[in-house]
């Protein structure tokens, strides 16, 4: 599997020489050791970090991925997400199978528990399918866990290349009936499958019973509608930051009104 | 233990946690060292051995591919507080080293090499670092990405032959590729 350029490669590896060789006796270990290996139910106390440095890791690590995004768009292919259409195509029984298939399963996190981050992990399930052109986005979604789930057109080995993001949280703010909630709302490297295709932009949430449809534009100002079913919505365009920042609305009684996407 | 459902106790439980210490805490600092800031290492490092800890009975033989996909979410986690997630950068050597500096074939080739790297995407970067730095084969790269092994293999292909396509940009292209960047 190593070819020479990844034996190559290997000489540039920023920890090649960083030695930290691990020993009964160090001072972390026994940090650790004291930790109850199940932590009291209730309790919300941080057990090995230090205050400060979380916030720290978070925007280093939030800087990178901005830096990544840059990356993609700059080099984005024109012919990026070629079959895209701005208007969600119906869904078939095979698309929601492939749905079921490529994106169903758990949303699994590392979350702060009562001493310290503790693994979660919640059953999810498509409530939302997209389809455009060969692309099928799904929303996936459980008892406070949430998830967007990409399916690309087959490879060449005939397999969906399948890129899933998602999160668990303490609960899902239901919106009002004439209103959305937006879970997620941003530009994403779908480098896992494709990467010559590049960056998306991609959002979701909730809609309240009386919206019956939701429109955007686009800041090329072309208009995408999203797809919206069963009390969710959704919409990716090719590109990055493609999405405007409000949402038209359309309700049952055939009024719209203009909601910001956040 | 008698009859009670198998739960290591607590003694064991230490010994067990304590040989995974000993066997892998360098590979896991080198693999949170390829990724995070130095000051922020130790950190890391302690938090995925505590996830360990508590989950000891899920750690399977091979442990080093899952230390690796914990110590991958635990810095994941940490990203999601603030923005979306979806690859982590993979940091890239910071300087060369001045013994490569001179003007022979191999120090051409790596700073070809370099600047294909940064032209990568953060999934690629990872993709090929979970081979050429973090020593995994394409199976236990399959197991800590939570992706199956052919996938896996796809991916590299991809990410290497991009890799080699980026090293043959003519350097004045890749400044102004970088430059670009830069000012978005």
């Amino acid at each position: 599997m190593r070819s020479p350029m990844l034996a190559e490669l290997a000489e540039l590896d920023p920890a090649r020489n960083l030695e930290a060789p691990g020993s009964p006796d160090d001072q972390a270990l026994a940090q650790v050791l004291a930790q109850p290996r199940v932590a009291p139910a209730g309790e919300r106390r941080p057990a090995l970090r230090r205050p400060g440095r979380a916030a720290a890791v978070a925007s280093a690590a939030a800087a990178a991925v901005v830096a990544v995004v840059v990356t993609t768009v700059t080099l984005d292919s024109p012919a990026a997400y070629a079959s895209w259409t701005p208007v969600p195509a119906g869904v078939t029984p095979a698309d929601t199978a492939l749905a079921d298939e490529s994106c169903g399963g758990s949303a699994a996190e590392i979350v702060e528990g009562a001493e310290g981050p503790v693994v979660q992990e919640v059953p999810v399930a498509p409530v939302l399918t997209d389809v455009r052109g060969d692309y099928t986005y799904v929303v996936v979604a459980g008892e406070g866990a949430y998830g967007e789930c990409f399916v690309t057109a087959t490879d060449e080995r005939g397999a969906p290349q399948v890129v899933t993001s998602s999160a668990v949280v303490p609960e899902l703010a239901l919106p009002g009936r004439r209103e959305l909630t937006t879970l997620q709302n941003g530009t994403a490297s779908w480098s896992e499958g494709d990467g010559a295709e590049g960056a998306l932009t991609s959002a979701f949430g909730q809609v309240g019973d009386d919206v019956t449809a939701v429109a955007l534009t686009l800041t090329s100002g072309e208009r995408v509608e999203a797809s919206v079913a069963d009390g969710w919505w959704a919409v990716w365009a090719p590109g990055g930051s493609a999405l405007g920042e409000t949402a038209e609305v359309t309700y049952a009684d055939g009024t719209t009104a203009r909601i910001p996407v956040g | 233990m008698g009859g009670r459902l198998r739960s290591v106790d607590d003694a064991e439980a230490q010994e067990r946690l304590t040989g995974l210490w000993v066997e892998h805490h360098e590979q896991v600092t080198r693999f949170v060292a390829r990724r995070v800031a130095p000051e922020l290492v130790e950190d890391v490092v302690s938090e995925s051995f505590l996830v360990a800890w508590r989950r000891l009975d899920d750690v399977p033989r091979d442990a080093r591919p899952w230390l690796f996909g914990v110590a991958r979410n635990v810095l994941a986690t940490h990203l999601r507080t603030h923005g979306r997630w979806r690859a982590l950068s993979v940091r890239l050597e910071q300087q060369p080293e001045p013994a490569r500096q001179g003007a022979d074939d191999v120090a051409v080739d790596r700073a070809d090499l370099r600047q294909a790297w940064e032209l990568l995407s953060d999934g690629d970067r990872e993709v090929i670092a979970l081979v050429a730095w973090d020593g995994l084969t394409a199976v236990e790269a399959a197991r800590v990405l939570g992706c199956r092994p052919t996938t896996f293999s796809v991916r590299l292909t991809r990410a290497r032959k991009r890799l080699l396509a980026f090293s043959e940009v003519p350097s004045e292209t890749a400044e102004v590729l970088q430059k670009l960047q830069e000012a978005r």
